[in-house]
């Protein structure tokens, strides 16, 4: 009695996008941020709504310069994170060392620049709820932001001491995705935290 | 319709290379020696066995507290006691079932079945699975901690500010439970985000979309309502915990703040969490239902479509819990239309059940019997659920005892009733032995009744007046005898909770043994041996149907190629579950339990100092470097040289 | 088919009890949402008895067919398919009950808008407006008036003139609580910084009690009020009287009892209109006496339980605000027969 068999010996370990488990899993840990961001949003409209002023009373807004700028720059950071994946998917660990510390690079000026829009707000969380709300935003996000960084930081000093692999490619590919995440979900934040209260009517 | 393999005899040379892999498997997949076989397991079958005996545990407690809120009910101005206490309890108890029971102890069922249901070998991220248990029992143990330290959360299971802010509830009740929400809620994340990525990418070959079986089927759209819902639970728990440790105002109104906040984003959780955890209890139904009546469920994909439906209109009702808070008519119309449409599909779910029961032939066993109790409590409280959609009656029976009997009619009739019936189902793969039917049978009649005598007299006492979470109530009220006819009940529930544990516990021992398949039902799961090995299936099986066994041919292919000398699984297509790559899995870790340690020192510190968020964030990357630090350091060979 | 005849038999004595109970209790008194006492709670109860009785009809509906479905079912041949026609008609039986079902909730949704609406606007140009504010475990209740120097203010207790139309001001001072009176209206939740309203009108007079309905912490259960119809002269003289102050006694008991009021802590929390003794955290004596329960209905309003109350409420109602008091026996005694002369 032989069973018929399927052998699928010859099949690849690895896989990227939609066909690998772990894309389904970073999609999945991404749907739950965009779901706590959107939600973020969400309470910072409501509580927007019941206010005749917002921002109350002795809040001065930021000038619109500087997070525009930093805006601009995060989403150039994605061009060589873009460059890193193809990399790994390439099989190359030059290309994915080079793109990745260019990735780094960018993403750690936006972080100082962060810190100086954060550092010249004049309310901070405990001020009032407008305060409480901004500063959860900017918190939450920064908090992911620089976990999205210390990940890249971390994938770099492997490769730049020498490990290769499958695992790292995956790494890398992983980091990528997760990178355009963090910088595609700061453009509604961007909006709602720094363009509209420029315009009280609305 | 044939259940059985075809042996293969001794001398077969095909015997020989299965004995020969069956051997290479178990090596593979065996635990680590001594103390670590404890801290570092990742199999499915470890991690969903101790998901589901942990949250048994916290129901014993849940139902103990119970009996304490029944038994200070027992007379007007009774002093068993007293509102401090009982405040305690019934908030411990409501959080207990919903958080700490009923959610993790579905996902403990999926983690435990869902590979073996649709042929594989583990769950996609094995490490994750483990840390996320851990995190829910630190959190569990967490809130009790603070319970037998008279810190027990007394705001009640939804915590409304501004009772449950700063102001009126000093100390650190409140930020023991809020603090709970988020250890379990993380976990529970998690372990969707796990079966999602199982679900979708780890099916058997064959096992198309069109052929995953129901109870597989709704553990996915429990998924995704996990992960849409979930987060709004976190979310507000943050903000209570920010409210009152580092003084932000989100729910204070003096600054800007609304209490309403809280219930809007509390309640967006809290509807779709009654669908959490009823959709899994769905899937029960159905598996249970096609196996004692041999037949599939009629209308598969009805079927499919409800369980998606009710998914989405879950997320359209939050509001019909906040009817009496004033809100515009227009929007409280919105709501109540969609919680009455809701009916819909949950009705088509039970006509569906009603035609397999009526075209089948039906064994009537323990599970079964457990799902006609669940088809005749449900209904009754489906049909209360209607009434209270309505706006003018919700204003009467809203936040009374009609309430506490409507939601465990759905609760308990509508998610312990299949998820007791699946254990019994189950219980020889579990143990690889029978239970006893008779004591089966003896525990369903008297939880059934000991349930309506409970239950259904609250209707009464709500529509007589009595509101809910009161400790006491004067004797002239007339609602004595009631809440004594309900105690009893509660008394005879637990003798019936009794006989189930004594079931259990002692069928594990003494049961007859069961062989692989003694109900010969439809499911790859019943196609090894009970209990199943580590590895679940010496060569993954592919699948023609949704039954699988019974329409299972001796030509049928399985899956050779697979490596045996390290865990790996089969990765198929989302759609056709082609076969597309090998899935190499992590085994044993101890990274997972030191991660959930520092994670926790960082959640359990902040209650008391803020700042220390950033200490377990830090101890946490430290964790994760450990957790990832890879394994080979030299450029792998192109897959096709191996 | 012996487990299926069992199991019919007791569901059906279930069934049996269900319906012994639901006509025999469940209607009458005084905190019932079945004994309406106003044109609100009256739709609301008819409303009740429509939803009742549709899905009774529905129940047993459906518990008969599964009782069928158990009994029945063996006809069909393990492993036998179930043929074409058969699917057919199952799929054209099942498709006719969602059908049914759809039309049920579409009558439900009907008749719920249309009431719901019906409770919610008055038309009556003559209303009195009554604003209750919902403290940590009592109601405060204001009436309004031309003069501030006249006010009415008073706890636990809201009598309304019967057959006019009361718009109640709903707001809290601290926690969410919840004004509910079964026999009159639905409830309708106090928040703070929100401004709820709601319409009760009684058409006879009585007695009803209402309780809070939101849980507020340690004595939720301890607060409750009662609403008082009665007919318009009778309910005109109660407000003439309540505009009352108090004037400074003559007897010298009651002299001595003022005294020990307005020379203690009572006055930090309490008013007293005619007095000293203004505070406003808690319920307003001007006229306790003419009340009908003391501790938002906790207790009766008499001599004896207002002393246990005045030197321990703790023991009474465990967590409330008002600390204990310790008097002599004479200052006591005096003090109750002031405060019972406050009618």
């Amino acid at each position: 009695m032989i069973r018929p068999t399927i052998d699928v010996a010859e099949l690849p370990e690895i896989a990227f996008t939609e066909r690998s488990p772990l894309w389904w899993g970073a999609i999945g840990m991404l749907a739950i941020e965009a779901t706590m961001f959107g939600l973020l949003m969400s309470a910072y409209v409501y509580l927007r709504l019941r206010q005749d002023i917002w921002p109350p009373a002795g809040v001065s807004l930021p000038h619109l310069f500087l997070p525009t700028l930093n805006l601009i720059i995060m989403i150039l950071s994605c061009l060589p994170s873009y460059y890193a994946s193809e990399a790994a998917k390439a099989n190359s660990p030059t290309g994915m060392k080079f793109w990745l510390l260019l990735n780094v690079i960018l993403a750690l000026i936006t972080v100082g620049i962060r810190w100086d829009i954060w550092n010249s707000l004049n309310y901070s969380g405990r001020s009032n709820a407008y305060g409480s709300i901004v500063w959860t935003i900017l918190g939450f996000h920064t908090f992911d932001y620089v976990a999205g960084i210390l990940e890249s930081i971390g994938i770099l000093v492997l490769l730049f001491a020498g490990y290769a692999g499958n695992d790292i490619r995956k790494a890398v590919d992983f980091d990528s995705y997760t990178w355009y995440f963090v910088v595609a979900i700061w453009i509604p934040l961007y909006a709602v935290v720094f363009v509209w209260p420029l315009f009280p009517k609305f | 319709m044939s259940t059985e393999l075809i042996e293969p005899t001794a001398t077969d040379p095909a015997f020989e290379r299965e004995q020969r892999d069956r051997r290479e498997l178990e090596k593979t997949w065996a635990s680590e020696p001594g103390i670590l076989s404890w801290l570092t397991p990742t199999t499915h079958h470890i991690i969903g066995k101790r998901y589901i005996i942990t949250a048994f545990v916290f129901m014993l407690l849940g139902g103990i507290e119970a009996l304490m809120v029944r038994i200070q009910l027992w007379r007007p101005e009774n002093h068993f006691l007293g509102p401090d206490l009982y405040n305690q309890t019934f908030t411990m108890h409501g959080t207990t079932m919903m958080f700490l029971f009923a959610v993790p102890v579905m996902e403990g069922m999926a983690i435990y079945f869902v590979p073996m249901m649709i042929g594989t070998r583990n769950v996609a991220f094995p490490r994750l699975n483990a840390f996320a248990y851990y995190l829910y029992v630190i959190g569990g143990i967490f809130l009790y901690v603070g319970f037998f330290t008279n810190t027990g959360a007394d705001a009640g299971w939804f915590s409304y500010v501004p009772l449950s802010g700063p102001a009126f509830s000093p100390g650190k009740r409140v930020d023991f439970w809020a603090q709970m929400i988020t250890f379990t809620e993380f976990s529970g994340l998690i372990s969707a985000v796990e079966l999602v990525a199982t679900i979708f990418k780890l099916r058997a070959p064959g096992m198309s979309l069109n052929r995953i079986p129901l109870f597989v089927w709704a553990m996915l759209v429990q998924s995704f309502m996990v992960i849409f819902a979930m987060p709004a639970v976190m979310i507000a728990s943050t903000f209570l915990l920010m409210d009152r440790t580092v003084g932000t105002h989100f729910f204070n109104p003096a600054e800007g703040g609304d209490p309403l906040m809280w219930q809007h984003i509390f309640w967006f959780f809290g509807h779709p969490e009654v669908y959490i955890i009823f959709i899994p209890a769905l899937g029960m139904v159905s598996t249970v239902v096609s196996a004692f009546t041999k037949r599939p469920v009629f209308g598969y994909t009805a079927m499919v479509l409800s369980l998606i439906a009710t998914a989405f209109i879950g997320f359209g009702l939050w509001v019909h819990h906040m009817f009496a808070t004033g809100l515009p008519q227009l929007g409280a119309s919105f709501f109540t239309a969609a919680s009455m449409m809701i009916a819909i599909p949950s009705g088509v779910q039970i006509f569906c059940w009603l035609a397999t029961l009526w075209s089948g032939r039906i064994t009537m066993k323990t599970p079964l019997l457990y799902i006609c109790g669940f088809i005749f409590i449900f209904v009754i409280g489906g049909l209360t659920g209607v009434m209270i959609a309505s706006v003018p009656f919700d204003l009467q029976a809203h936040d009374t005892f009609f309430i506490v009997a409507h939601f465990h009619y759905v609760l308990i009739g509508g998610a312990v009733f299949p998820l007791i019936g699946a254990i019994y189902y189950w219980y020889p793969k579990f143990t690889g032995r029978m239970y006893d039917e008779y004591l089966g049978k003896w525990s369903f009649w008297i939880i059934f009744i000991g349930f309506n005598i409970t239950f259904f007299p609250m209707h009464i006492l709500g529509l007589k007046g009595m509101p809910r979470r009161v400790y006491t109530y004067p004797a002239y009220m007339g609602w004595t005898w009631l809440n004594q006819l309900v105690t009893i009940g509660a008394v005879i529930i637990a003798v019936g909770g009794i006989i189930f544990l004594v079931n259990v516990f002692i069928s594990a021992k003494s049961g007859a043994i069961a062989g692989p398949d003694p109900w010969a039902a439809p499911t790859l799961e019943w196609s090894i041996s009970s209990p199943p090995p580590k590895y679940n299936f010496v060569y993954i099986p592919t699948v023609r149907s949704e039954s699988a066994l019974w329409t299972r041919t001796n030509d049928e292919p399985v899956i050779t190629g697979v490596r045996t000398d390290r865990r790996e699984v089969l990765a198929t297509r989302i759609l056709d579950a082609e076969p597309d790559h090998r899935y190499p899995i992590a085994g044993a870790s101890i990274w997972p339990l030191i991660t959930s340690l520092t994670v926790a020192f960082g959640f359990i510190g902040s209650v008391f100092f803020p700042s220390w968020i950033f200490w377990g964030a830090g101890l946490t990357v430290f964790a994760f470097v450990g957790w990832f630090w890879p394994k080979r350091t030299h450029n792998e060979q192109p897959e096709a040289a191996r | 088919m012996k487990t299926s005849f069992r199991f019919s038999a007791k569901a059906g004595y279930i069934v049996l009890l269900t319906i012994i109970f639901l006509t025999q209790l469940s209607c009458k008194g005084i905190q019932s949402a079945l004994d309406p006492a106003g044109p609100e709670s009256g739709r609301i109860n008819n409303l009740w008895w429509l939803l009742f009785g549709v899905c009774a009809v529905v129940f047993i509906l459906v518990i008969t067919f599964l009782f069928y479905a158990l009994a029945h079912a063996r006809r069909y041949k393990d492993g036998a398919p179930i043929g074409i026609d058969a699917q057919k008609k199952m799929t054209r039986n099942i498709s006719i009950c969602v059908a049914i079902t759809v039309i049920i909730l579409f009558v439900f949704l009907v008749a719920s808008l249309t009431i719901g609406k019906s409770i919610y606007t008055n038309s009556s140009p003559d209303v009195l407006t009554i604003e209750v504010v919902g403290h940590q475990w009592w109601w405060e209740v204001h009436y309004p008036t031309d003069e501030a120097s006249k006010r009415v203010v008073t706890a636990n207790e809201i009598h309304i003139p019967v057959g006019q139309p009361v718009r109640l001001r709903l707001s809290s001072g601290d926690v969410i609580h919840s004004f509910w009176v079964p026999n009159l209206q639905g409830k309708m939740d106090l928040i703070p910084m929100h401004l709820n309203s709601e319409w009760i009108k009684a058409d006879h007079p009585g007695v009803f009690r209402g309780q809070c309905a939101e849980f507020c912490g340690h004595q939720h259960a301890h607060m409750s009020l009662l609403v008082i119809a009665e007919p318009q002269d009778q309910f005109n003289a109660w407000m003439d009287q309540q505009r009352q102050s108090t004037n400074t006694p003559s007897d010298p008991v009651l002299q001595r009892g003022q005294h020990v009021f307005l020379s203690s802590t009572c006055i930090l929390c309490h008013t007293i209109r005619g007095t000293l003794a203004n505070g406003t955290n808690a319920p307003d004596l001007t006229h306790l006496a003419s009340r009908q329960t003391i501790a938002a209905g906790t207790l009766p309003n008499n001599r004896g339980y207002l002393s246990g109350w005045v030197v321990d409420s703790q023991s009474i109602k465990p967590g409330n605000k008002m600390p204990p008091n310790h008097l002599n026996p004479d200052d006591l005694q005096a003090l109750l027969t002031y405060l019972e002369s406050l009618k």
